[in-house]
């Protein structure tokens, strides 16, 4: 399978990485605008540079490996080891991208990247190089780790990214072709995911979102009337509810949060749910994404922290696209939404979907957080060898079955 | 097991829908070891895996997936070692009508927990139509005490899109990024 790339995109043989190592480093990749890497995950990739981390099981063998059939490959090692004599310029662990970053572009100014199958991508990389700026030089064999006077937290092989990246601006904007008929051509920044400046939000409180979210949290049965009619009998505690109205009365419903909305105890008899009653978090679910349409529950917003307490049930629930990409990102790590968006390329409005629904299940710890896209911390890796190409694979398979 | 051959183990009690589950996704007709039940298990079926449940997915050049299933039953547990060396994801099935499904999910947890030292977890909580509780919110609660957060889905294991979703949940829980 030829991994998918444009023709500015310079491509990086990672070696002696786990699964988790380098899905942090493809985000890291994802989110580099001045040059644009991607990992080579495929026998059809021509990488024009190579990292590889000798701390592995197989230890150096990895590189003798790599050097074997890579003889010309302009690489980087990285390690937590201090290293006397190394063959290649070492990065030392935790790894972070401000200086990664400078040292694959020193890679490519000592050697002038000859591509190993295609003149193409030589070519690229002299593109890439006539336009990156020049930085510090990265030594050969440092033994010291990298200073952490740095406002950017050690995290190894952690992507992490300056806060103002959040705040809407492209640092790079792309310049028209037509404008640079006569430029040398330029190394397009990734069409990276911004966080919208004027996000749409919605008071979580108001409305049927609201009424249901407050029964729910205090597990409290109750009939919900709508213009003097019962349009719900809610009960949380037996995690279901019955819908006594119409679907498209409860999107209005929805839609109009100053609707009337009355609260009454349920009629005697009717104390507990019917057993086929639809669950009580699928209607919530379904009633935050009638009410968000793509808007974030007021008093959250891109840089609130947030983390899921475990996976939603999702599938008994309405469906949200990548909605299981969310949920493994959030139980994993506490983030915000601009740093979702960032490492997982997601539509803003399929996060603030998401984000309502969890918070009206009461899933969501959530928090307003000054540190606007922190990075989220490394996640223990797997020891298992690197098996993404597989992975994706596989999720095509499954996607298509 | 060649560099291109890679296996998802699913596992749990007998009845969870083990064999079902494979079959509802294999590539090929699963491979299946039932014979008639002559223990305790033919209260719950009439058939059981004394052996493994096996299926394929074939990704295209030569690159495969196998599917093991384990067989339910304690007294072949010795087995659940071999099958699942080098495996590369575990899926624990929980059979919600059973007497204490809580209890058999600590049980294969247990048993697997050299395995999940270095492969994604997913538990598929079948059968919740009989038996509604333990809810996913009750599993949720229990694993956290074990400081785990996989993903816990209810899946009907006839449902072949719901079986695929188990299984793409285990690839996003190793990289939420990946791409396909």
């Amino acid at each position: 399978m030829m991994t998918t790339v444009d023709a500015h995109t310079l491509m990086v043989l990672a070696l002696g990485m786990d699964v988790r190592k380098l899905a942090i480093l493809r985000m890291a990749f994802r989110m580099h605008k001045a040059i644009r890497y991607q990992l080579s995950e495929s026998a059809h990739d021509v990488p024009v540079l190579a990292i590889v981390d000798v701390d592995s099981p197989q230890g150096w063998a990895v590189w003798d490996g790599f050097r074997a059939a890579h003889p010309a490959l302009p690489a980087l090692i990285v390690s937590s080891f201090a290293i006397t004599d190394a063959p290649a310029p070492v990065l030392p662990k935790p790894i972070r991208v401000e200086t990664l970053f400078p040292a694959l572009q020193q890679l490519l100014v000592d050697k002038p990247v000859v591509a190993e199958r295609s003149p193409l991508v030589a070519a690229q990389a002299e593109v890439a190089l006539a336009e990156a700026p020049r930085v510090a030089v990265i030594s050969h064999a440092i033994a010291e780790p990298v200073s952490s006077g740095t406002a950017v937290p050690a995290l190894e092989m952690t992507a992490a990214m300056p806060a103002s990246d959040c705040d809407g601006q492209q640092d790079d904007p792309v310049i028209p072709v037509a404008q640079k008929a006569d430029a040398v051509p330029q190394v397009l920044p990734r069409a990276v995911a911004v966080w919208p400046q004027a996000m749409g939000s919605f008071d979580p409180n108001a409305g049927l979102y609201g009424v249901l979210r407050t029964l729910y949290r205090k597990r409290r049965s109750a009939a919900v009337l709508a213009h003097g009619k019962v349009v719900l009998h809610f009960y949380p505690a037996q995690e279901k509810c019955e819908l006594l109205a119409d679907l498209a009365l409860l999107v209005q419903l929805c839609a109009a949060p100053k609707s009337e909305l009355r609260l009454a105890v349920l009629p005697d008899g009717q104390e507990s749910a019917r057993p086929d009653a639809p669950s009580a978090h699928a209607v919530l679910w379904q009633v935050a994404l009638w009410t968000a349409r793509g808007r974030m529950p007021r008093g959250l917003d891109g840089n609130s922290q947030l983390r899921l307490r475990h996976w939603p049930n999702l599938t008994r629930l309405a469906a949200i696209p990548d909605a299981m990409r969310m949920a493994a990102f959030w139980t994993r790590t506490p983030a915000s939404a601009c740093m979702a968006q960032r490492m997982l390329g997601l539509q803003a409005s399929d996060l603030c979907n998401f984000i309502a629904a969890c918070l009206a299940i009461d899933l969501l710890d959530a928090r307003l957080s000054a540190a606007a896209c922190s990075p989220p911390p490394m996640v223990q890796p797997l020891p298992d060898v690197a098996r993404r190409g597989l992975l994706s694979r596989l999720l095509v398979r499954l996607r298509g079955a | 097991m060649r560099q291109q051959d890679n296996k998802i183990i699913f596992t749990g009690p007998v009845g969870a829908g083990k064999t079902t589950a494979i079959g509802s996704i294999s590539e090929i007709s699963p491979v299946s070891t039932d014979v008639q039940a002559s223990d305790m298990t033919l209260n719950r079926k009439g058939e059981t895996t004394i052996a493994l449940d096996y299926g394929l997915m074939q990704l295209g050049d030569g690159v495969r997936v196998h599917l093991y299933g384990t067989p339910g039953q304690e007294r072949f547990d010795f087995m659940w070692e071999i099958i699942s060396k080098g495996a590369i994801g575990l899926i624990v099935l929980i059979d919600n009508s059973r007497p204490n499904p809580s209890g058999d999910l600590q049980f294969f947890l247990n048993a697997f927990k050299t395995l999940r030292t270095h492969a994604p977890l997913v538990i598929g909580v079948t059968k919740t139509d009989q038996a509604p509780q333990p809810s996913v919110e009750v599993y949720a609660t229990l694993l956290e005490k074990f400081g785990l957060h996989p993903p816990i889905l209810e899946v009907d294991p006839r449902n072949g899109d719901e079986v695929r979703q188990l299984l793409m949940a285990l690839l996003f829980t190793i990289d939420p990024g990946l791409e396909g």
